[in-house]
């Protein structure tokens, strides 16, 4: 006679959590309890094997008890599916967390890097850079500072044009024009000629950032798409032309400037003109800031 | 958490069940399972499958009683049925001498206290 898969099942979890016990002894315990239940089977065919087994209690707690009887350590409760699973997945994501983790650490080491000569702090191999007071670059950015060969006379016309980036263009002590900036790709190695006049020209480079010393006097042309740019201290002319950001302008000390600012989606500051000015500041924005 | 007398009953009851179920299959020189939890159960004396079949087989590991399966007829299915050894009847004795000093000690005390 075929036995009941529900007896069946019953009997493999007594024999599984026994296994503390001989195997003979085993199998004798677990026949014992199979014809326990053929017996009450036997005796009164009415109630179901459900029933039969319901009184039995649990295959894991009866094992147990044979464990006790014996001195043995019972068997640990087995665990829900569903705890198990949960279980699981937590040690699988905290286990793919720890992988992308270690991952970053060997593809960014060193995660921290200090350079007290250079007041710089690279984090993540680089990817961030904080300099001086705070300033914060991301990317792997190379330093490069030049100086012209050409001097620049009062009058003497002079560009900077860059893509994206920050410049800061202050009037220099001399008659070349100096740079110090800092970008990804290949730095220029001196001045380039655009339309006949001679320029530092940073259109190839993204997120540039640069502090620019220019000849005092000159006419100075600066074109960039996005970005900042300040004017600071400044004794030359400027005609700049961005298509989005902020442009500051400050002129130096005891000098006239006669202003022309126009900002097309955005705000302009429109400071009064000297009279008899020395230089003129004419800046355009489509969409921006033009603060004085 | 279980109340003092349900752990009381349980410790009191483990010692007393052992008794019976010797006292039992010395009366009948030999038992299976399923008849000394029917025969306990007529006395008043309910006992758990899953407590009784584990006590049966420290019991025979200890000693005091031997098992042997036999199946009673072709069709049925064998059964494993207890006896008391030579051991187990030395202890029965020793265990009914304790249990009557005990009831006697008890019986005593209660005379005493109405």
């Amino acid at each position: 006679m075929p036995t009941d898969p529900r007896l069946e099942n019953y009997l493999a979890t007594l024999d599984r959590v026994l296994t503390p016990i001989p195997v003979s002894d085993r199998a004798d315990i677990v026949t014992e309890i199979k014809s326990h239940v053929l017996s009450a089977l036997d005796r009164d065919p009415k109630p179901a094997m459900d029933t039969v087994l319901e009184a039995l209690g649990p295959a894991e707690v009866v094992a147990n008890r044979y464990l006790l009887e014996r001195g043995l350590k019972p068997a640990k409760p087995p665990v829900s599916p569903i705890v198990k699973w949960l279980v699981i997945g937590f040690l699988g994501t905290m286990g793919i967390a720890a992988t992308f983790v270690m991952v970053l650490a060997f593809r960014f080491a060193p995660l921290v890097q200090v350079n007290e000569s250079e007041e710089k702090v690279s984090l993540l191999g680089g990817l961030i850079q904080i300099e001086g007071e705070g300033d914060i670059s991301f990317g792997d950015f190379a330093k490069f500072e030049g100086e012209s060969t050409e001097t620049f006379a009062p009058g003497n016309p002079l560009g900077i044009y860059f893509g994206s980036g920050k410049m800061s263009v202050n009037t220099a002590d001399g008659k070349k024009l100096r740079w110090e900036c800092k970008g990804k790709g290949t730095p220029p190695k001196g001045l380039a000629t655009k339309d006949g006049t001679k320029s530092l020209d940073l259109t190839g480079f993204a997120g540039v950032k640069c502090e620019v010393y220019v000849p005092q006097g000159v006419k100075l042309n600066v074109g960039g798409t996005n970005g900042k740019v300040n004017f600071e201290q400044a004794k030359f002319s400027v005609d700049a032309n961005l298509t989005n950001g902020k442009v500051s302008f400050n002129a130096a000390d005891g000098t006239k400037f006669a202003y022309d600012f126009s900002v097309e989606r955005g705000k302009a500051d429109h400071p009064n003109s000297d009279a008899n000015p020395d230089y003129t500041a004419k800046i355009r924005v489509t969409n921006g800031k033009i603060s004085n | 958490m279980a109340l003092p007398t349900e752990n009381w009953r349980a410790q009191i009851r483990k010692g007393y069940l052992e008794l019976c179920i010797f006292l039992l299959i010395r009366d009948h020189e030999r038992l299976y399972g399923f008849e000394i939890l029917e025969r306990l159960e007529a006395l008043g004396l309910e006992v758990k499958e899953g407590t009784l079949y584990p006590l049966l087989n420290r019991m025979t590991v200890d000693g005091p009683l031997s098992a042997i399966w036999e199946t009673e007829n072709l069709k049925g299915h064998p059964r494993k049925f207890y006896s008391l050894t030579k051991e187990g009847q030395k202890f029965l004795d020793e265990m009914n001498t304790e249990f009557e000093h005990m009831v006697k000690i008890y019986q005593g005390l209660l005379r005493r206290t109405k």
